[in-house]
């Protein structure tokens, strides 16, 4: 277990103090603490990943081994299904899950932040913006174990770097910015509302099949091209994916993510300072 | 050491109940006297767990809270160590806070002995402290030794007991703020442990303990404050405040 520290500490501080001037204080409330000391979330998104991977023999890498049993099982299937190259389709089908699983723990997932962490939000004054950032981190890691996947059909060639590629850089960093309000939203609404988990978890899997995931947008003609069209879900991927895939990312897909992003935070940072303080009374 | 006081004015805590049945609640009426006043307010039913409360503490100050089970003793602690946001009213708090509650219950059993005091520390500790000297600290007071290298599930629960309280006491605020039992383990370990906590306490400039046991109270505290239903009954010097709260209930649970 290693934790990050700043190497050069002044800097960072001066450097914190510069952003964190130019934010709203309610935006402020959701990143100031977990900004100032980031070993705080590191750890608690480290310790859990290492827990519940704890005396198994490949630790967390079954994360990327449930990722490659996934996608080597469906490309047999619907690779001879929708009859195109196995190597295309594995690639296509691998980058497209990395990012649904992103997207399917920010529906699920992180709305438990809280219950899980409820000790800590019940008996210590910890503040629940370390946690937030914590449920952010943890996907980070789990999906660092992802791209293990992905180097390895880089190197087998059968992902082609371009110069788009870089562009999966930025890409997975907006992923992560709007994580962490979406990340709030989700964990405030979760324990005040119990049924909602289960509502969305029901909704999990007709969401996986109507997202081109499996299949390629352009499958579905005519009026059915709609499913595609008002899903965001479906740009939250293709911002994602194409860039990986060394594809340029579509203007409409950027457009999408980066105001919804926006919308976002805006909610986000205003319903934790709101409610965040009443989410003990909920667990 | 900078100077810490607490002050509260006119607090007031309403805490909601979400429960499927909420108004069969109010068909009985058999808990009159424990907990705070359940109430019904348009359908929404809620605990007024805090009603009015107004103090304030200052430096060097140790302070009991009275009271029995429900009155609001843990839920006032967790008021000032902003665990709960008040409904009404305005706390001030100045100084650092240190929480002594539930101890054992952020431990998880997969973790090594000296992890958890690394996780601990990286949460809760003081950052100029490396947290090899917490675990030394750890390590030689609990007596554990190579215990520490084992995860906690092989440990028995009085070595769990040392270990938490242990972690829990360790660190130096300026505030601390103390609920029921931190007594753990057998007795020398309880003298030992009662040892280090009034270390502890020669550090910080105020205590707010909520406890049953008047043998742990004498042992800390100057002042007593007594709550009942969420209200502040009587505050006074901890001998009158035991004296009034003894012949409000007669003897029979004050041994220990």
């Amino acid at each position: 277990m290693s934790l990050v520290q700043p190497t050069h500490p002044s800097n960072i501080h001066r450097f914190v103090d510069e952003l964190l001037s130019i934010f709203p204080e309610s935006v402020k409330t959701l990143v100031e603490k977990p900004l100032r000391n980031p070993h705080i979330p590191i750890s608690l998104a480290w310790s859990e990943i290492m827990q519940s991977y704890r005396r198994s023999v490949l630790g967390p890498l079954w994360i990327t081994l449930n990722l490659v049993i996934f996608v080597s099982c469906l490309t047999l299937v619907y690779g001879a299904l929708f009859s195109v190259q196995s190597q295309d389709y594995a690639a296509y089908l691998a980058c497209g899950m990395m990012v649904w699983l992103w997207v399917s723990a920010l529906l699920t997932d992180v709305g438990n932040t809280f219950i899980n962490y409820a000790h800590f939000v019940k008996n210590t004054p910890l503040d629940k913006s370390y946690l937030i950032c914590a449920a952010v981190i943890k996907q980070t890691l789990i999906l660092a174990h992802h791209l293990i996947v992905y180097a390895t059909f880089v190197l087998l060639g059968m992902v082609k770097l371009t110069v788009y590629t870089f562009l999966a850089i930025p890409a997975f960093l907006i992923l992560f910015l709007m994580s962490i309000p979406v990340t709030a939203i989700m964990a405030i609404l979760f324990p005040r509302y119990r049924d909602l988990s289960r509502l969305i978890m029901s909704f999990m899997m007709v969401l996986l099949m109507v997202t081109p995931i499996f299949w390629q947008p352009n499958m579905l003609g005519g009026w059915r091209s709609l499913l595609v069209h008002v899903n965001p879900i479906y740009y939250v991927i293709e911002f994602v994916r194409s860039p990986l895939l060394g594809k340029p990312v579509d203007q409409l897909s950027a457009a999408v993510v980066i105001s919804m992003t926006v919308v976002f935070w805006v909610v986000g940072a205003w319903a934790f300072r709101r409610y965040g303080k009443y989410v003990v009374f909920w667990l | 050491m900078q100077a810490c006081s607490i002050s509260l004015q006119n607090i007031h805590l309403r805490i909601p109940l979400f429960a499927p049945s909420q108004r069969r609640l109010f068909n009985k009426e058999t808990f009159a006297n424990v907990g705070g006043k359940l109430n019904n307010v348009r359908g929404k039913v809620h605990v007024d767990a805090l009603t009015d409360i107004s103090f304030e503490l200052n430096h060097g100050e140790h302070l009991a809270l009275i009271g029995h089970n429900g009155a609001g003793k843990s839920t006032l602690l967790k008021l000032i160590g902003g665990i709960y946001p008040p409904t009404l009213g305005r706390v001030a708090v100045q100084g650092s806070i240190g929480c002594i509650f539930d101890v054992g219950a952020g431990i998880s059993p997969e973790m090594t002995g000296l992890e958890c005091i690394k996780f601990q520390h990286t949460l809760f500790g003081d950052p100029n402290n490396d947290w090899e000297m917490l675990a030394e600290d750890v390590a030689k007071f609990t007596e554990l030794g190579r215990f520490l290298e084992l995860p906690v599930r092989t440990y028995s629960n009085g070595m769990r007991a040392r270990l938490t309280s242990a972690i829990a006491t360790a660190r130096r605020a300026d505030i601390l703020l103390i609920d029921e039992g931190i007594g753990a383990g057998d007795q020398s370990f309880q003298e030992k442990l009662s040892r280090r906590v009034h270390g502890l306490l020669e550090s910080a400039g105020l205590l707010v303990m909520a406890s049953h046991s008047t043998k742990l109270l004498r042992n800390y505290c100057t002042k007593g404050l007594l709550l009942e239903q969420g209200r502040v009954q009587m505050i006074g010097s901890l001998e009158e405040v035991l004296d009034r709260y003894a012949s409000s209930r007669g003897d029979a649970d004050l041994v220990s």
